[in-house]
C-alpha cells in the first residue's frame, strides 16, 4: 500500500510540473515561437476538458449501475464533431469575425448587443456550473480518501473539507496566474491550453493503463473478458430508449453550450482548419476513453466487496491487486480531469461575469462616462481575477453545503440540461434571421425557470428546497403542476421529463415570441452577419459619421488595449485613410473596427456602450438596411464598386483638402515669419547700432557703463549669430549636405546629457523631469550629437511652453516593434488639434509669447535630423499634455 | 461537402439502431458494445478521410476567412 504522504507528494510534484509546463508555454508564446503550441493536436487535446472527473471516475460507476447508457455521453459529442461542417465551422467563424469572448457574448452580440441577454446567459452558466465545480472537488477528495482509508492513520471528515479547500485554492492560483495574463479574452491562453493538453494525455494514459491491466492482468485476455461481460449484471440492464436518445442529444448540445467547452472550442481556436483535424481526432479520443469502461466496471463488480462505491473502481481495482504505481497513475488521471475542468470553467465564467456584469455596473457608476482617466485594463483584470476566486469559492461552498452527498453524483447531467437551455437561442441565432431578442429572452427565461423547477431544485432532495408535499402533490395541491410530472405526464424519467418540457417550451417561447415581433435594426444587422457569416465576413456599419472625436476615442482605447496597441491601431487606420499621425477620421468603418477590437477585451455589449458614450448615438442608416436586405449578387457587387469608388474619391478629396489647408496655413505662417524675422534681425541690429553710437560719441562714459554697453552689443551679436546658425543648420539638413557622424552610445547617457544641457538637472529650471532609467538602457549606433540636439530641443520646449503650475515632464522609453521610441510628455495644455499638423514646419511658432524667444525653427530642425537618422518624430495626441515621440529604428540600435 | 453534412446523420442512424431491438439478452449486450465501437471507428475513419479532402479542396477558402481577424 502506498503511504498517504507519498501520494500527497506525488500530487504536489504533478502540480509543480503543470505550473512549469504552463510557464514555459507562456514563455515560448511571448517569445513569438508559437509553433506546436497552436497545432491541431494541442487544440484537439484541449477539447478533452469535456472529460471531467465525472467522466473519468463516473463513467465506470455509471456503467456498473445502468449498463451501456454511459456511452451516450460520448456519442453525442462524436456526432456533433463529425458534423462540424453544419454547426461548429459556423460557430468558429462567427467567433473569429465578431471577436466573441464567451457564449454569453455570442448570444448578446447576435441579438443586437443586448446586455440583458448577456446577464441571463451568464447567470444560467454560473448556476449550472457551480455544482459541477463542487462535483470535481468532491471527486478529488473522495479519491484522496480511498488512499487515506487504506493508510493506517484515521481520516477525519474535517480533513476532507481541508483537502477540498486546498485544491480549490491551488486551482484559483493557477487560473489567476495563467488565465488572466492578457486582457484580450480572444487571445490564446497558451499556458493554460498547453497544461490542459498535457492533462488530457495523462488521463487517457491512466485510463488505458487500468483498462489493459484489467483485461490482460485480471481477466485472461479478450475472450475471457467477453465471457465475463456476458455473465456480469451489466449485461442484464435493459435499454431505455428515451434516455438513450435524450442523453445523446444532451451530450451533443453540451459540447458547445457548456461554458468551458465553448471556451476551448471557439474562443481558444487559433485556426479554423484545426477543427477539421479535431472532427476525427476528438471522437477518437472519446472512443479510447470509453473503450475499457465496461471491462473495468465488470471486473470491479466481480472483485470488489458488495456495497463498495462503483464510482471509484478505477482506483480500488488496482489497489486491491496491490498495483500501487497503477493506482497512483489512475489517481493522477482523475486529479487532472478535475483540475483541467475547473481551470477552464473558471476562466470562461470569469470572462462572462466581468464582461457582462461587472463592467456594465462599473461603467454606470462612473458618471463621467468612458472618457475618465485611469486604466480600465486593471479594473477588468481585477474583476476577472476576483470572479475566478468567486467562482471557486461558490463551488467550494456548494460542496460544503451539500456535504459531498450523493446528490452531487447526478449533477453532471443536471448541469448539461441547464446549459442546453441556450440551444434554441444559439441555433436560432445563427441559422434564422427572424430570431429576435425578445424571443431569445423569453425562451431562455422559460427554459431556465422550468429547468430549475423540474430538475435543479428537486435534485437537492425532498424537504430541502422543495417540500415533500410540493414534490408529491404540486404547489397548492394542483396535481398537474407537480415538478416531476408537469401537465399530468407522470412516470417519466425525471431527467428526460425535465429536458423534454424545458427544451420544448423554451423553443416554443423562442419561436412564438420571435414570430410575433419584429427585430430592431441593430438586431437585423447582427443577425444578417451571423447567419450569412460565410457570405459577407466584413461588418455592416452602424455608426453615423463624424460625431466622435478621434482624440477621445484614442484616450479610451489606450486605457483598454494599452498605449502601444491602441496607438498602433489608430496609426494603421489613419494610414489606411491616407493620413499621417495618430488621428484617423472617425468614419463608420473605423468605429466598427475599433468597437470590434475592444469587444475582444470587454465583450460586444460593453464595447458598444463605451464607444456609444463617446460617439453619442449609434444609428442604422437606410443604406445599411438595404445592403442587408438586398441579397442579389449584382446589387451587392454594384454597390460595392460604387462604395469603393466613392471611398477612393473621398480619400483623394480629403488628401487634397488637407494639403490645401496646410499650404494656406503655411503661407500665412511664412508671411508672419517674414515680418517676424525682420523684427528678430532688426531688434538686435537696432540696439547694436544705438549702443555703438553711444560708445563712439561719448568720452565721458564711466568704465562700468562702457563694459555694460559693449557686453550688450556682444550679447545681441550672439543672438543674431544663433539665429543665422539655426537657419543655416536647417538649410544644410534640408539639402542633404550633412554628413552624419555615427558612433556607439547609450540612450541613458544621451538623455543625461540633454537634461544637463538644459539646466533642468540642478533644479534651476522649475521643470520636474520623471524618467525610468531601467528602460533607458538601450545601446545605439547613431549620430549621438545630433540625437542629443533633438532631446535638448524637446526638453527646452517643455521648459518654455509648458503652462502648468507645477510643470512636469515624463520621458518614457519603449520598444515599438522594430523601433525604439522615446516619448516626451508634459502636463501642460498640449497643442491644439488645429496646430498639430504644422508644428514641425519651418517658421511655425504657435504663441507670441516673448519668453520663448526662438524663431520657430527648433522642431523643424528636429524633424530633419530624425529623418536623416532613419527615424522620425511625431506629435502624440491624447496624452494629457504636449507629447512628442522620437523613434529610432532598433536595427540600428542593436548594431552595437 | 455534402458528404460532410450527411455523415453525422448516418452516425445518428447507426447509433440509434440498438433501440430497435425489443428484447435484450446477456449476449445481446456484449454484441451491442462491439457494434457501437465498430460504428464509432468507422465514423472516425470516414471523418478523417473527409476532413483531409475538405482541407485540400477548401484550403484557399479557409485562408480567406483568416484575414479578417488581424
Amino acid at each position: 500500500m502506498i503511504p498517504f504522504d507519498i501520494l500527497v507528494a506525488v500530487c504536489v510534484a504533478y502540480v509543480v510540473v503543470l505550473f512549469l509546463v504552463a510557464f514555459f508555454a507562456e514563455r515560448r508564446a511571448s517569445a513569438g515561437k508559437v509553433g506546436w503550441l497552436r497545432s491541431p493536436l494541442v487544440y484537439t487535446l484541449s477539447l478533452s476538458v469535456y472529460c471531467t472527473a465525472w467522466t473519468f471516475y463516473g463513467a465506470v460507476g455509471y456503467a456498473a449501475r445502468s449498463g451501456l447508457e454511459f456511452l451516450t455521453i460520448y456519442l453525442g459529442p462524436t456526432l456533433v464533431l463529425v458534423g462540424w461542417w453544419w454547426m461548429l465551422r459556423k460557430l468558429v467563424r462567427i467567433g473569429k469575425t465578431q471577436r466573441i469572448t464567451s457564449i454569453a457574448d455570442l448570444i448578446s452580440s447576435r441579438y443586437g448587443k443586448s446586455n440583458t441577454l448577456g446577464v441571463i446567459v451568464t447567470l444560467l452558466a454560473v448556476v449550472g456550473t457551480t455544482p459541477y465545480i463542487a462535483l470535481q472537488l468532491q471527486s478529488v477528495t473522495l479519491s484522496f480518501s480511498v488512499f487515506a482509508q487504506a493508510d493506517s492513520e484515521a481520516w477525519q471528515p474535517t480533513d476532507l473539507n481541508a483537502t477540498a479547500l486546498w485544491v480549490a485554492a491551488g486551482l484559483a492560483l493557477f487560473t489567476v496566474l495563467f488565465g488572466t495574463r492578457n486582457l484580450d479574452a480572444n487571445e490564446r491562453h497558451h499556458g493554460v491550453v498547453t497544461a490542459i493538453a498535457v492533462e488530457a494525455v495523462v488521463k487517457l494514459v491512466a485510463l488505458l493503463a487500468v483498462g489493459i491491466f484489467v483485461i490482460w492482468g485480471v481477466a485472461g485476455g479478450l475472450g475471457d473478458m467477453a465471457d465475463r461481460i456476458a455473465a456480469s449484471p451489466i449485461a442484464e440492464t435493459q435499454f431505455n430508449g428515451g434516455r438513450w436518445v435524450g442523453l445523446t442529444f444532451l451530450a451533443g448540445a453540451a459540447i458547445f453550450t457548456l461554458p468551458r467547452m465553448f471556451q476551448v472550442l471557439v474562443v481558444e481556436n487559433a485556426d479554423e482548419r484545426h477543427l477539421a483535424t479535431a472532427s476525427w481526432a476528438f471522437p477518437l479520443y472519446l472512443c479510447l476513453m470509453s473503450l475499457f469502461v465496461v471491462p473495468i466496471a465488470v471486473i470491479g463488480l466481480a472483485t470488489q466487496p458488495p456495497g463498495s462505491n462503483p464510482d471509484l473502481f478505477v482506483l480500488t481495482v488496482p489497489l486491491s491487486f496491490d498495483r500501487d504505481g497503477l493506482a497512483t497513475l489512475a489517481f493522477l488521471g482523475g486529479f487532472s480531469s478535475a483540475t483541467s475542468m475547473v481551470i477552464v470553467a473558471a476562466i470562461a465564467l470569469s470572462t462572462m461575469v466581468s464582461n457582462h456584469i461587472v463592467m456594465p455596473l462599473w461603467l454606470s457608476w462612473q458618471n463621467t462616462g468612458a472618457t475618465v482617466s485611469g486604466d480600465v485594463r486593471k479594473v477588468v483584470l481585477t474583476a476577472r481575477r476576483i470572479s475566478i476566486a468567486g467562482v471557486l469559492v461558490l463551488g467550494y461552498l456548494y460542496f460544503r453545503l451539500t456535504g459531498g452527498s450523493a446528490a452531487l453524483a447526478s449533477i453532471g447531467l443536471i448541469s448539461f440540461t441547464g446549459v442546453a437551455q441556450v440551444l434554441p437561442a444559439l441555433i436560432g441565432g445563427i441559422f434564422w434571421r427572424g430570431a429576435t431578442k425578445r424571443g431569445a429572452v423569453a425562451g431562455l427565461l422559460v427554459g431556465f425557470f422550468l429547468w430549475a423547477y423540474t430538475l435543479f431544485l428537486p435534485s437537492f432532495g425532498a424537504g430541502s428546497v422543495m417540500s415533500a408535499s410540493l414534490l408529491a402533490d404540486g404547489p397548492w395541491g394542483i396535481g398537474w403542476l407537480r415538478p416531476q410530472g408537469l401537465f399530468g405526464v407522470a412516470g417519466m424519467d425525471p431527467l428526460i421529463h425535465a429536458m423534454f418540457w424545458s427544451m420544448s417550451l423554451n423553443s416554443f417561447a423562442f419561436f412564438a415570441v420571435s414570430l410575433s415581433g419584429f427585430p430592431s435594426p441593430m438586431e437585423r444587422l447582427q443577425g444578417a452577419q451571423f447567419v450569412n457569416v460565410f457570405e459577407h465576413s466584413s461588418a455592416a456599419q452602424s455608426w453615423t459619421h463624424g460625431m466622435a472625436e478621434a482624440e477621445d476615442l484614442l484616450m479610451m482605447s489606450q486605457r483598454i488595449l494599452g498605449p502601444d496597441k491602441a496607438q498602433a491601431l489608430f496609426q494603421r487606420a489613419a494610414a489606411a485613410q491616407g493620413k499621417v499621425g495618430f488621428l484617423p477620421d472617425t468614419t463608420p468603418a473605423f468605429l466598427e473596427r475599433l468597437e470590434r477590437e475592444l469587444a475582444g477585451s470587454v465583450g460586444a455589449a460593453t464595447s458598444h456602450a463605451m464607444v456609444g458614450q463617446i460617439v453619442g448615438r449609434s444609428s442604422v442608416s437606410v443604406e445599411d438596411l438595404m445592403a442587408v436586405a438586398d441579397e442579389t449578387a449584382q446589387m451587392m457587387e454594384y454597390s460595392n464598386q460604387l462604395e469603393a469608388k466613392s471611398e477612393e474619391l473621398s480619400r483623394t478629396a480629403r488628401q487634397l483638402r488637407e494639403a490645401n489647408e496646410k499650404l494656406t496655413e503655411l503661407s500665412i505662417q511664412k508671411d508672419a515669419f517674414l515680418s517676424q524675422i525682420s523684427h528678430e534681425l532688426r531688434t538686435p541690429m537696432t540696439s547694436i547700432r544705438a549702443f555703438s553710437e553711444i560708445l563712439m560719441d561719448g568720452g565721458d562714459l564711466s568704465e562700468a557703463d562702457m563694459t555694460k554697453y559693449s557686453s550688450i552689443i556682444h550679447e545681441e551679436a550672439i543672438r543674431l549669430t544663433r539665429l543665422l546658425d539655426d537657419l543655416l543648420d536647417l538649410s544644410v539638413l534640408e539639402n542633404g549636405q550633412v554628413t552624419l557622424n555615427a558612433q556607439p552610445g547609450n540612450l541613458t547617457d544621451l538623455i543625461d546629457r540633454a537634461v544637463a544641457a538644459t539646466g533642468s538637472l540642478d533644479g534651476s529650471g522649475n521643470l520636474r523631469i520623471t524618467r525610468s532609467r531601467a528602460t533607458e538602457d538601450v545601446a545605439l549606433v547613431t549620430d549621438t550629437d545630433r540625437l542629443c540636439q533633438v532631446f535638448i530641443n524637446l526638453i527646452a520646449n517643455a521648459q518654455k511652453y509648458c503652462d502648468a503650475d507645477a510643470p512636469q515632464l515624463w520621458i518614457k522609453v519603449r520598444q515599438l516593434g522594430p523601433n525604439v521610441a522615446v516619448d516626451f510628455i508634459d502636463n501642460g495644455n498640449g497643442i491644439p488639434k488645429r496646430s498639430q499638423d504644422i508644428i514641425f514646419e519651418k517658421f511655425s511658432r504657435l504663441s507670441d509669447r516673448n519668453a520663448a524667444g526662438g524663431a520657430g525653427l527648433g522642431l523643424a530642425i528636429c524633424r530633419e535630423i530624425m529623418s536623416k537618422l532613419g527615424g522620425g518624430i511625431t506629435y502624440l495626441p491624447g496624452q494629457g499634455g504636449a507629447a512628442f515621440q522620437v523613434s529610432l529604428p532598433l536595427a540600428k540600435a542593436k548594431a552595437a | 461537402m455534402d458528404a460532410a453534412r450527411l455523415l453525422p446523420i448516418l452516425g445518428l442512424f447507426l447509433f440509434m439502431m440498438p433501440l430497435l431491438r425489443q428484447t435484450g439478452g446477456p449476449a445481446a449486450t456484449a454484441g451491442i458494445v462491439v457494434y457501437i465501437f465498430a460504428v464509432w471507428f468507422v465514423l472516425i475513419i470516414l471523418a478523417g478521410l473527409l476532413s483531409r479532402r475538405l482541407h485540400r479542396a477548401n484550403g484557399a477558402l479557409v485562408e480567406d476567412g483568416q484575414e479578417d481577424d488581424g
